[in-house]
Parts: C-alpha cells; sequence; structure tokens
C-alpha cells in the first residue's frame, strides 16, 4: 500500500490545523455560515437533515487494517457507532459535530487519511477496481496511476474551483468493475502493439440529472503522457465548462455542447503545449510508486475457487463461496468479497465493532489489506484458499457472512431522506424490503448476477440509471414514488436503463420487481443473466407484468 | 426541497443547531427546541417575517444555521392538544429521525484464532 512521504503528511497535517482554526473562528462568529461553508465542504463535511456528516476518502478504495481501525474508532468515538460505506469508495459519518470535527481530522491524519476531495468543484477521490493487483484478467494494477492522479490533483492550484465537481475512475483490466464509462473521465488500460502499457481516455460520462455515457476521446495514451493529458482535458473544461448554470457545468454538458470533435480538438492542440513537459511521469517515478503496490509475498499454494467451493464441508459455506469469493491471479488464492447487505442491514453500513473485526481479520488472513467496492461492499484481497472455512465462520458470527455479492439482494441504495438533505424519497426501507422479499438465498443463487441500484434523487448518489433495475425515489405533492428503469449497466458494455411505466408506491416497487424477476426466469434462456435477458428481448416482457400488476 | 408556502398555513421556523447540526424549532419563549411540538406556530406572512427577524439574531450569535420556514399540520393543533406535527415527509423525518432501525454497535465474536 501506499505510505504517505514527509510532503504528503505535512500536507494533511497543515489542512487538520487550518480547518481546526476554521472551525474555531466559525463557532467565536468571526466567519458566518456563507463563509465557512465551501471550507467546511472541502474538508468533507457536509450539514445533512439531522447533523453533520463526514466524508472521508479511501484513495481508490483501498484500506490497511490500521485505517480500518481507526475508521471503527471514530465511529464509536465520535458517532454512534457505525459507518456508511459509499459507491464512491468512501465512508461517510452521519452524526459528526461541528466542534469535534477538526479531532476527527487528526485521528485519521495519524493513519495517513483525510477528508480532501470528498466534496466541492475539485478533482474528487479517485475510484478504482476493488480487485486491483489481484484480479486475473488485470494488465497492470490501476493503483498506480490513480495515485499518481491523487498525487496530481491534490490541491492543485488550477483545478480546486472548477466549474464543477470532477470524479475520475480508472481500471487496469478489460471487465470493467470500475464504472469507467460513467465517471467526468474513465481510464481503462490497454497495451499498444509493442506491448506498452496505457490507457484508453473516456471523457463526459455522468449520471446525475443528465445521466451520458462517456465517448472515447483517445483510445491510447501512454502512461507517460497520462498527466499531460489529462490536464489538457481539464484545462479546456476549466476554460469553456459553464458556471452559470450548476445543472449544466459538469463536463459532459460541454461535450455534447460542441461535440466530441471539436472538443478532441482543443484537448489536442492544449496538448501540444503540455506533452513532454514536467508533467511526463518518469519510469523512475513510476516505478517509485509501483513499488508501494508490490504484491505481497504470497505462499506457493494450488487449488482454484470452484475447487474450494466444491470440497467445501459445509453446503452453506459452498455457497458462500461460489457467491463471494472471486478467483485470484495467485494459485491456491481467492478474493473474498464481504456483503454488507444482510437482511435489514442498511446498504453499506458497518458496526464499529465489525470494522475492527475486519481489520483483524485483514491481517490474518489478507496481508493486512481491505478494499471497498463501489458497490458498498468490502474486499479481503489476498485470502489462502485453505483459510476460507476459518474465516467464514468469524465473517458469519459478526453479521458479515451474507453470501449474496453480485445477487439480487445485494442492493445498492444511497442514504435516501432518512439522511440526506438533497433526497425527495427514501431508499434504504425499500432496500430492506427487497432484501427480505428475496431473502431465501437458494432463490438468489438460482436467479443470478442481478443489480438493483436505488437512489433517492435525481443526483443518482446509487447510480440507478446503470442498475439491471434502476430505481428512483421521486416526490409528487408529499407522496413517495419510485421510477423504475431496466437494462443499465456500468460493466465494460455501459449502458443506461429505460424507464418501464410511471412511478409506483414502495409496497408496489417490491411486488413489481418481484414481478420482473418472475419474468425473467420464465423467459430466460440457458446461462442468461437478467441483463442478458433484457438486452435480448428488451423492456416490452416486463412491461407486461407491470401492466398486470396495474 | 424548498416548497411553497400558503400564505394562511400555520407555520413553525426550525434550524440546525451550529455545534452539532441537531434540527431545532423556535419555541414561544424565544428559546431552540429539538420538539417539534414545543415549535409556535403562527399563521400569517407578517408573523413569519417578524419571527424570522428575531432568528436571524441566533444565526448572527452563531446558534443556529439554516432557518427555514415550514408548515404544519393544522388539525393537530385543534384537535389533539400536542402541538404542530409535521405535514411533509421530510419535515416528519427532520423532527423525529431516520425511520430505519439504526445499527446497533454490538460486540461480535472474535475467533480464537486470532493472535
Amino acid at each position: 500500500m501506499y505510505q504517505y512521504d514527509t510532503h504528503d503528511q505535512t500536507l494533511v497535517d497543515q489542512r487538520v490545523a487550518q480547518f481546526r482554526d476554521q472551525v474555531a473562528r466559525r463557532l467565536s462568529g468571526a466567519l458566518t455560515e456563507e463563509q465557512f461553508k465551501p471550507l467546511r465542504l472541502m474538508n468533507g463535511l457536509y450539514l445533512q437533515l439531522h447533523a453533520y456528516m463526514l466524508r472521508v476518502a479511501i484513495p481508490y478504495g483501498t484500506l490497511s487494517a490500521a485505517q480500518m481501525r481507526m475508521l471503527a474508532q471514530i465511529a464509536r468515538r465520535y458517532d454512534r457507532g457505525y459507518g456508511h460505506f459509499t459507491t464512491r469508495q468512501n465512508i461517510q459519518f452521519n452524526w459528526i459535530t461541528l466542534a469535534e470535527a477538526p479531532d476527527i481530522l487528526a485521528d485519521l491524519s495519524r493513519v495517513q487519511m483525510h477528508a480532501l476531495q470528498t466534496s466541492g468543484n475539485c478533482i474528487r477521490n479517485v475510484t478504482s477496481d476493488p480487485w486491483a493487483g489481484v484480479a486475473p484478467d488485470e494488465i497492470e494494477d490501476p493503483r498506480i496511476t490513480a495515485e499518481i492522479l491523487r498525487q496530481w490533483s491534490t490541491l492543485h492550484p488550477e483545478f480546486s474551483y472548477l466549474p464543477r465537481k470532477f470524479k475520475i475512475a480508472i481500471t487496469g483490466a478489460p471487465s470493467d468493475r470500475a464504472a469507467v464509462r460513467v465517471h467526468d473521465i474513465g481510464l481503462r488500460m490497454h497495451r499498444d502493439d509493442r506491448g506498452e502499457a496505457g490507457y484508453e481516455v473516456i471523457v463526459g460520462g455522468g449520471l446525475g440529472r443528465t445521466p451520458v455515457i462517456g465517448k472515447t476521446i483517445r483510445p491510447f495514451v501512454p502512461k507517460r503522457h497520462l498527466l499531460s493529458y489529462l490536464e489538457a482535458i481539464m484545462r479546456v473544461y476549466n476554460s469553456f465548462g459553464r458556471r452559470d448554470n450548476m445543472y449544466k457545468a459538469r463536463i459532459k454538458i460541454l461535450v455534447d455542447a460542441i461535440g466530441i470533435t471539436e472538443f478532441r480538438d482543443l484537448v489536442e492542440a492544449e496538448w501540444t503545449t503540455l506533452r513532454e513537459t514536467e508533467l511526463d511521469v518518469a519510469p523512475e517515478t513510476y516505478a517509485a510508486i509501483a513499488a508501494h503496490f508490490a504484491p505481497p509475498a504470497y505462499e506457493a499454494l494450488t487449488g482454484t475457487v470452484a475447487e474450494a467451493a466444491d470440497g467445501a464441508s459445509d453446503a452453506v459455506l459452498a455457497r458462500w463461496i461460489r457467491a463471494n469469493v472471486a478467483p485470484h491471479r495467485v494459485p491456491g488464492h481467492g478474493i473474498v468479497n464481504v456483503s454488507l447487505k444482510g437482511t435489514d442491514q442498511p446498504p453499506g453500513d458497518a458496526t464499529a465493532s465489525q470494522m475492527d473485526l475486519l481489520a483483524d481479520l485483514a491481517e490474518h488472513y489478507s496481508h493486512g489489506e481491505i478494499r471497498v467496492t463501489h458497490e458498498q461492499n468490502l474486499v479481503l484481497p489476498h485470502v489462502r484458499l485453505s483459510d476460507l472455512p476459518a474465516l467464514w465462520a468469524a465473517l458469519e458470527a459478526a453479521g458479515l457472512g451474507t453470501p449474496n455479492v453480485g445477487l439480487v439482494s445485494d442492493i445498492i441504495a444511497c442514504p435516501g431522506l432518512d439522511y440526506c438533505a438533497l433526497a425527495n424519497a427514501r431508499s434504504i426501507p425499500l432496500a430492506q424490503a427487497l432484501t427480505r422479499r428475496f431473502a431465501d438465498m437458494d432463490r438468489a443463487q438460482e436467479i443470478g448476477e442481478l443489480h438493483i441500484n436505488i437512489s433517492g434523487c435525481i443526483n443518482a448518489c446509487a447510480h440507478h440509471h446503470v442498475g439491471h433495475i434502476g430505481i428512483l425515489g421521486v416526490d409528487r405533492h408529499g407522496e413517495e414514488l419510485y421510477q423504475v428503469t431496466l437494462g443499465g449497466r456500468s460493466d465494460e458494455q455501459a449502458a443506461l436503463g429505460k424507464v418501464v411505466g410511471p412511478a409506483v408506491p414502495a409496497d408496489r416497487a417490491v411486488d413489481l420487481i418481484a414481478g420482473f424477476v418472475d419474468t425473467y426466469l420464465a423467459i430466460r434462456q440457458p446461462g442468461e443473466r437478467f441483463i442478458d435477458t433484457v438486452a435480448r428481448v428488451g423492456t416490452t416482457p416486463f412491461k407486461e407484468t407491470l401492466h398486470a400488476a396495474a | 426541497m424548498a416548497r411553497k408556502l400558503r400564505a394562511d398555513a400555520p407555520r413553525v421556523v426550525t434550524a440546525n443547531r451550529l455545534l452539532d447540526g441537531v434540527v431545532v424549532y423556535r419555541t414561544a419563549a424565544g428559546t431552540w427546541s429539538p420538539h417539534l411540538a414545543r415549535a409556535l406556530v403562527v399563521g400569517s406572512d407578517p408573523a413569519v417575517e417578524a419571527l424570522l427577524a428575531v432568528c436571524e439574531r441566533d444565526v448572527a450569535g452563531c446558534e443556529v444555521v439554516g432557518l427555514d420556514v415550514i408548515e404544519v399540520r393544522p388539525d393537530a393543533l385543534a384537535a389533539r392538544g400536542d402541538g404542530p406535527r409535521a405535514i411533509t415527509q421530510r419535515e416528519a423525518i427532520r423532527a423525529t429521525g431516520p425511520t430505519i432501525a439504526l445499527p446497533v454497535d454490538r460486540p461480535v465474536t472474535r475467533p480464537a484464532s486470532l493472535p
């Protein structure tokens, strides 16, 4: 894992001191709320419905055991004993006081963490593949580039007051587990004809009120030139992005307005002034960063995840392995996905005691490393297959053994109106109702891969547009209703879902989703996932379900 | 979300406490209470404006932030005698908290095999 150097630590410590002073001045009245609000947002502190919410950055979703323990300590000491892992691989604490916020940031700095770039119109915390470094299909570990981007973008003087927030996602594998086509910039690693690794650069994707699948602006940029190319994109956006209307200010609006061809021309012209400058990442610099992400010392073992499942002594254990453990690039090891989607568990929430246990388990079974997924689950990336029974038993005893990763009850949901000041409708109760409806894990496995995403408003924090089944909460004259879409996906074949029918109340939404699943089971062809069936037949058969339920 | 209020509707003034963000309501005693039932209800635009002007002093004095005016349910005032109640789901949740059971940090069993 990346370890701070003295520059990193000094920067973060200075930021804590600055924010402590800013909070003191706010509490004394020296700063008004209007003056203070942008300062607190730059430090991840929001004022939500019931309290302050602190969003803590987890760069590219990688955590050490020590960092997880600190998150547990913060949850216990400053919050109500739990935290919420988000769809941007961060964690949010929901019950923070303003007076204690600087102390929390100071505690975070002791484990090389912070809340920078989790809010405001800057380049936000870079997200990545939660299986980075361990996925069998990976070309190179994308976290090396993600860390370079972190260093480049942190407090970048030119890009601290962009027209709007800016999100970058990066994957090093052909299978896109980072949703790169729905980010302002998405980076997807390829090799060129000479075998050199570089990035396809995708621009202008995003969700929210104007969902757009990003377009490839350049099919291949060598790693050495990536920063200069991204800087050129940022400069064009910073120059031409709208600032008069926050709803028209994202880069996707600019790309759509002038067209990808003109946008590309502007970027290329800017790039000619930037490439072959100090923005080039020298091979030795790249190598120095890469050294932080060197693989751990794996034992020489044999065996596959499938063999581990087939050989499991317990049927429940076998089911968990099949659902939650993914193949690893090193024989005899597996990638363990820990579901935070147990029945009645708010999606993405973990208690302090669960976090402490996960830290212990990571140290004992996963070389001290944990990942956060944009699907609001956690990952232990380096587990010996022979340790799976003991690890599963420990997770199961702590309420973390739900065998549903990637299945119908692995629902992605934003905090919704139960917490969020922007939301129009609640997300968590609907997610819980659906989880209860699909609690039968045998049936869930029979249904197979199916992603349900629930957002409580058009800002789409739960990425409902790219859910196989997407659900958007709306407020119609004070009544919570839910608009359903079908056919969205965030993988390498990213697509936006299509609306099926009018918005319905929550109880009908549950019946509707159950009907969609029944329709799928009735018409699917052998080996076809839900999303494949929707792609093959369209939404018409599902709309008939809608009419039957009306 | 911003909501158009009727001119003759019963209304209360709400805010968040600066120090901890807790939702509070302006009372007849000129204090801030976390209980909507204790809020002072006003029913005309001039009365609302006058109350807001007073409350602005507490904004300037760093006691509260995010002043807002919300409609409340009138029948609750007269018939139940237990103070105003929220009309919208959002304000009901602000007044009483999340509608879900919050996670409880129960101790978890740590396997004996762990060092």
